[in-house]
């Protein structure tokens, strides 16, 4: 019975193990390769520690997870600024070097470890058969699991995974993901060196082989087969591998030592063969048998529903403008979710006497030779509409970038309701209340509509630690909230009844109106959209004009780039022209169109 | 403080190493800089020449050279299967997600391999290359070996033909094209396919002559291919992909001395704790330039 | 018409999730050069790129020279006489011109075809010679475009599918490349379909024009009669 107990001791520890990596990587989309290093640095102390200087096995363990923590913190400040390719070299070189210390120091054993962890305790209840560790074990487990799941499957959880997903996005929604992703190195680190303190005492050993290379892409196995970002899936996965070893030599009755070497070729396989055949995993992201109703995310894949994919939400849009003027019902939710403080614009009127909401003087961007932007004045006003025109190269896009803390100025002053939000990061300005979207639009593919316009939502109690475990009562009542604005937002656009699909799996068009919803819910006032008209056909165009049209009606204060002179020419109240990165001109579009000093710029000169 | 006698000693064995590094930095260099996979398996494809030429020479008396072609083959036999069965239909399915699918499944092969290897050589603890028998010499108050000798001299020679084959001829301007322009390459007509294929042959065989020699100085294990390949890292990525074979080359021998110098004052278990450091704060610190990194790691469209 | 070079109906055309371009038609005859004008994002690169077969298409047809080519890839056209110059990263930059030029001719059996190709490029453009062993790289912007026109010579092409030459070039030298495509039309009689932003070069060496907005086709004139155009506002 104590061998069947010391594999379920096993499958526990692994899952932990395996938990702590899938928020790293499969929520927080960080690839790690050195999880079991981690476990190293919590084994190790809690060996040392007690083997050197009689430190019980409790106040080790919490050394052990505080040290891990730290090391996950030096690991996770390099890794903010890394890609993928440069994160994974990262902790190669980070298992490897915390590895080499440990097989090097003579004090920690060198190659054959600590040896001897015998007589552990715990509450004066001496740890010595396996059946002694289960049950502290299990309660561990299930407390890692609740946290890891708390962390994961929440509106803390939603922003990891944009993260993953599309951080430069996530940054322009206000959300600090320097603090995001240094808090999920940390938190999966200290798990993990929980998970070592434990394997180190379950084996009585704390040595190379337990924490090496191989571990930790064991540990990876666990969670790519189980189902990355599904926690059920990593117990599932750590049950499976873990489970091989009695497997091989049991069932199929192999030498011990062979035995270990097929179970070292299964995770391998397993690696291979799961990326080629179902990537997403056993139990891909979303399902889960408790919340099957509420978090199924569909793919839509046949023929009917591709027609409804393709569906133009002419309806939602005509009863929205149509009932504006209505005192009840649609309109007054209408207006409620477009107010913005102060009054709507009123028709037509002199531009220069509305409001200034954002104001830029002598902003200047010099990329080594190029002159991207010199010094540019600009305003743009409460309830009107700004377009930026130019030929090609004349700097648009550079100044969308400025403006949202995207790159930094050179020189210059960017003032929005009166304070000076130059050398703002892209969050700050977020939460300043300007937000944009992007030419290419970059919804949040693998998650679903609505959470993509959830997570634009600012003030949600549940995206900060504190919130998240010390209130819960406030998160859940901030996640209704957010839930039912975001679908009047959806509901705004059109694209209510697409709540639940995968943002990923929508047409082109779809995805446009989805990011719409994502920029405007963030409620900032100031909205700068990256070219809304193009890659659609004209009926998109026209429900998309008939958006903007009614948020200017409403107060909300709008710049456009756009290349589509049409539009601009339906949709502005003021144009800046643009030429080599200066701002050569400003009016009304027919002001501009008439010079023709302008129209050679555009078209160039025979 | 080392004598004069023994830092000349230590540079020469920095040499002899570097040379090595040198060797394995342009091999993993030219695939990673020209396909963009993070061929994670090139570890695998170094040890398997070592154990194949070691088989080879023990089963059928095959004579030293010819058993370091031969391994050198099966190695590339294995890297280009890779890249055929695996990295490309990942590739051509996974999209945006490409790098990382690839490396999960690079790992995956390596683990399968290694072990795989372990398992049918499980009597053999390592396994030695036959055919080749060393000879000291003492030149100018310096110990030196044949093979030391044979491994800088093979080295060099390779990584320098491969310098010629991509500045001089047609195929090395092909792969040149591929690596620095993929969508011209397609325009002009190139298969990237099939320079993809030809780019795992070149980099698996050079690392496969690589594994041999350092298997006939030590012994062919089955974990033998990990430190080459973190030091093909370091190497690769401290020169810079893309850069020239030679410029590879000569980081590669940098890395050499650096490392046997600083065991003229710590343990040489520190030294590779040295390598490695020097590959975090690489990593940590380096200025990042988002368009030309991403422009690299962009494969091809398939 | 039977002869046309190049006969494209009803195109649909995108990339990703992106359907870009819509019901276009065009046709293209021998020694003609037709350029493709409207705003940035109109679909012109991705129709341009569709019909070289860099893009699949996603309906519609493309005809060249008789032969349906709607789902050739760029290889196989490049074999049946089409070539392409991108309108940005044009040339192998650290690839000197000699080796640029030699690329261009990957195609090409036989050296000594290659080498006739490449003395008729010299001959064209006496600036590529002098500069042979230059890093494409380190040149000037008009002599990159200039070596690009090259490039796509050295495949002995019947029609040159040219992606806005204008691009990031100072207007003095945009005249001269446009003069080079009017004199490859004229002399080698190639067919030429130029996209182009700079409305006012590309009718001065044009035939014919399409118009395209927001992917469709709004407008097909001779250049004559779009020159006499005051301006382009309403097209863009």
């Amino acid at each position: 019975m104590e061998i069947q107990i010391t594999y379920l001791n096993s499958v526990l520890i692994f899952t932990i193990f395996a938990l702590s990596l899938n928020l790293l990587l499969g929520y927080a989309g960080q690839v790690s390769v050195a999880h079991a290093a981690f476990g190293a640095i919590g084994g190790y102390t809690v060996g040392y520690l007690y083997l050197e200087h009689d430190v019980g096995l409790l106040p080790g363990l919490v050394v052990g997870v505080l040290l891990s923590a730290l090391a996950g913190l030096i690991v996770g400040l390099p890794a903010l600024r890394l890609s993928t390719e440069f994160l994974i070299l990262l902790t190669l070189a980070t298992q490897t070097i915390i590895l080499t210390l440990v097989t090097t120091n003579s004090s920690l054993g060198g190659t054959y470890g600590l040896q001897g962890l015998t007589g552990l305790s715990v509450f004066g209840d001496e740890l010595i058969l396996p059946s002694d560790f289960l049950p502290y074990l299990f309660a561990l487990a299930v407390i890692v699991y609740l946290i890891v799941r708390r962390f994961g499957e929440s509106p803390y959880g939603r922003v990891l995974r944009g993260i993953r997903e599309d951080e430069v996005v996530c940054r322009s929604l206000g959300k600090n993901v320097f603090v995001y992703k240094l808090t999920v190195f940390s938190v999966t680190a200290a798990i993990a060196g929980l998970a070592g303190v434990l394997l180190a005492a379950q084996t009585q050993l704390a040595s190379p082989s337990l924490f090496s290379f191989d571990q930790s892409t064991a540990i990876i196995a666990m969670v790519i087969l189980g189902g990355s970002g599904n926690l059920l899936g990593s117990v599932l996965g750590a049950t499976l591998l873990v489970l091989l070893t009695p497997f091989f030599q049991n069932v199929l009755s192999f030498a011990p030592e062979k035995s270990s070497l097929w179970r070292l070729i299964a995770y391998g396989a397993v690696l291979v063969v799961v990326m080629l055949v179902r990537p997403q995993g056993l139990l891909p992201e979303g399902t889960n048998l408790g919340t099957l109703g509420r978090r199924l995310i569909r793919r839509r894949t046949s023929v009917a529903d591709d027609a409804m994919a393709l569906a133009l939400p002419g309806q939602a849009i005509v009863n929205a403008t149509t009932t504006q003027g209505d005192p009840d019902g649609d309109a007054h939710a209408l207006t409620e979710l477009a107010h913005h403080g102060g009054l709507p614009a009123t028709e037509g009127g002199d531009w220069n006497k509305d409001e200034v909401v954002l104001s830029v003087v002598g902003l200047t961007k010099r990329f080594g030779g190029i002159t991207a932007a010199e010094d540019l004045k600009m305003e743009l006003r409460r309830g009107r509409i700004t377009a930026l025109v130019g030929p090609n190269g004349a700097g648009k896009t550079t100044v969308f970038n400025l403006l949202t803390g995207a790159i930094r100025p050179d020189a210059g002053q960017i003032t929005l309701h009166g304070k000076d939000i130059t050398g703002f990061r892209p969050d700050q300005v977020a939460n300043e209340g300007m937000a944009r979207s992007f030419q290419d639009v970059r919804v949040f593919p693998r998650l679903s509509v609505l959470e993509n316009v959830m997570i634009a939502l600012q003030g949600q109690v549940g995206e900060h630690t504190s919130g998240l475990f010390l209130r819960p009562k406030a998160t859940a009542q901030s996640e209704r909230a957010t839930r039912d604005r975001a679908m009047e937002w959806l509901s705004f656009v059109g694209m209510d009844s697409f709540a639940e699909y995968q943002a990923g799996a929508l047409a082109f068009g779809q995805q446009k109106l989805v990011a719409l919803a994502r920029v405007l819910a963030t409620d900032a006032e100031v909205v700068l959209l990256d070219e809304p008209a193009s890659g659609i056909d004209q009926q998109w165009v026209e429900v998309m004009l008939g958006l903007i049209e009614l948020l200017r009606d409403q107060g909300r204060t709008i710049c456009i780039v756009e290349h589509n002179l049409h539009v601009v020419g339906r949709l502005a109240d003021h144009t800046y022209f643009m030429e080599l990165g200066r701002i050569t001109a400003q009016g009304s579009f027919e002001e501009l169109t008439n010079e023709s000093r302008l129209a050679e710029a555009y078209f160039g000169t025979a | 403080m080392p004598s004069f006698g023994e830092f000349a000693q230590f540079t020469v064995a920095g040499l002899i190493a570097g040379s090595a590094y040198a060797l394995v930095g342009v091999a993993f260099g030219i695939i990673l800089s020209v396909t963009g996979r993070f061929h994670f398996a090139f570890m695998f494809t170094y040890a398997i020449s070592a154990y194949a030429a070691s088989q080879v020479g023990e089963s059928y008396g095959f004579p030293f050279w010819l058993a370091l072609i031969f391994g050198a083959l099966v190695g590339t036999v294995f890297g280009v299967a890779a890249e055929a069965l695996v990295y490309r239909p990942l590739a051509e399915r996974s999209g945006v997600y490409a790098l990382l699918v690839i490396f999960v499944a690079s790992l995956g092969l390596t683990i399968v391999g290694r072990n795989l290897m372990s398992l049918i050589w499980i009597d053999s603890a390592s396994k030695q290359i036959q055919g080749f028998s060393n000879v000291g010499y003492h030149v100018a108050g310096l110990d030196l070996t044949k093979l030391g000798l044979i491994q800088v001299v093979v080295a060099w020679t390779l990584v320098i033909l491969l310098g010629v084959l991509l500045s001089y001829t047609a195929l090395g301007r092909v792969v040149r094209a591929v690596r620095i322009n993929p969508e011209m390459s397609l325009v002009v007509g190139i298969n990237p396919k099939i320079v993809y294929l030809q780019v795992f042959a070149i980099g698996s065989f050079l690392g496969g002559v690589a594994a041999v020699l350092n298997a006939t100085q030590t012994a062919a294990k089955p974990d033998m291919g990990f430190n080459p390949l973190f030091y093909a890292f370091v190497v690769a990525f401290l020169a810079g992909l893309g850069s020239h074979p030679v410029r590879v080359g000569l980081v590669g021998l940098a890395i050499g001395l650096v490392e046997s110098w600083s065991s003229l004052f710590m343990s040489t278990r520190w030294t590779s704790l040295v390598v490695f450091g020097i590959l975090f704060v690489y990593v940590a610190l380096r200025p990042v330039n988002w368009p030309d990194i991403r422009r690299r790691f962009r494969p091809v469209a398939a | 018409m039977s002869d046309d070079v190049l006969v494209v109906k009803d195109l649909q055309a995108g990339y990703g999730k992106k359907h870009v371009v819509f019901d276009v038609d065009l046709h293209l005859r021998p020694g003609e050069i037709v350029t493709i004008i409207g705003h940035n994002g109109a679909g012109k690169t991705t129709a341009l790129k569709t019909i070289f077969g860099m893009l699949p298409a996603l309906g519609g047809t493309i005809t060249y020279s008789g032969e349906d080519v709607t789902s050739s890839n760029c290889r196989h056209n490049a074999l049946l006489g089409m070539s392409y110059i991108p309108a940005e990263r044009f040339v192998f930059s650290d690839l000197n011109v000699l080796d640029n030029l030699r690329l261009g001719a990957t195609h090409v059996p036989s050296a000594e075809e290659r080498d006739r190709l490449k003395k008729r490029v010299y001959e064209m453009f006496p600036l590529l010679f002098e500069r042979s062993a230059q890093l494409a790289g380190t040149m000037s912007g008009g002599q990159q475009r200039m070596l690009s026109l090259g490039i796509a010579l050295m495949s002995n092409p019947t029609m040159l599918l040219l992606d806005e030459p204008s691009l990031g070039l100072a207007p003095a030298l945009v005249a001269e490349i446009f003069d080079n495509v009017r004199r490859l039309a004229d002399e080698e009689g190639l067919s030429v379909l130029l996209v182009e932003q700079n409305v006012g070069q590309a009718l001065r060496i044009a035939d014919r024009a399409y118009v395209l907005r927001s992917g469709r086709l709004i407008l097909e004139e001779t250049a004559e009669v779009m020159r006499r155009r005051k301006d382009y506002w309403d097209l863009f």
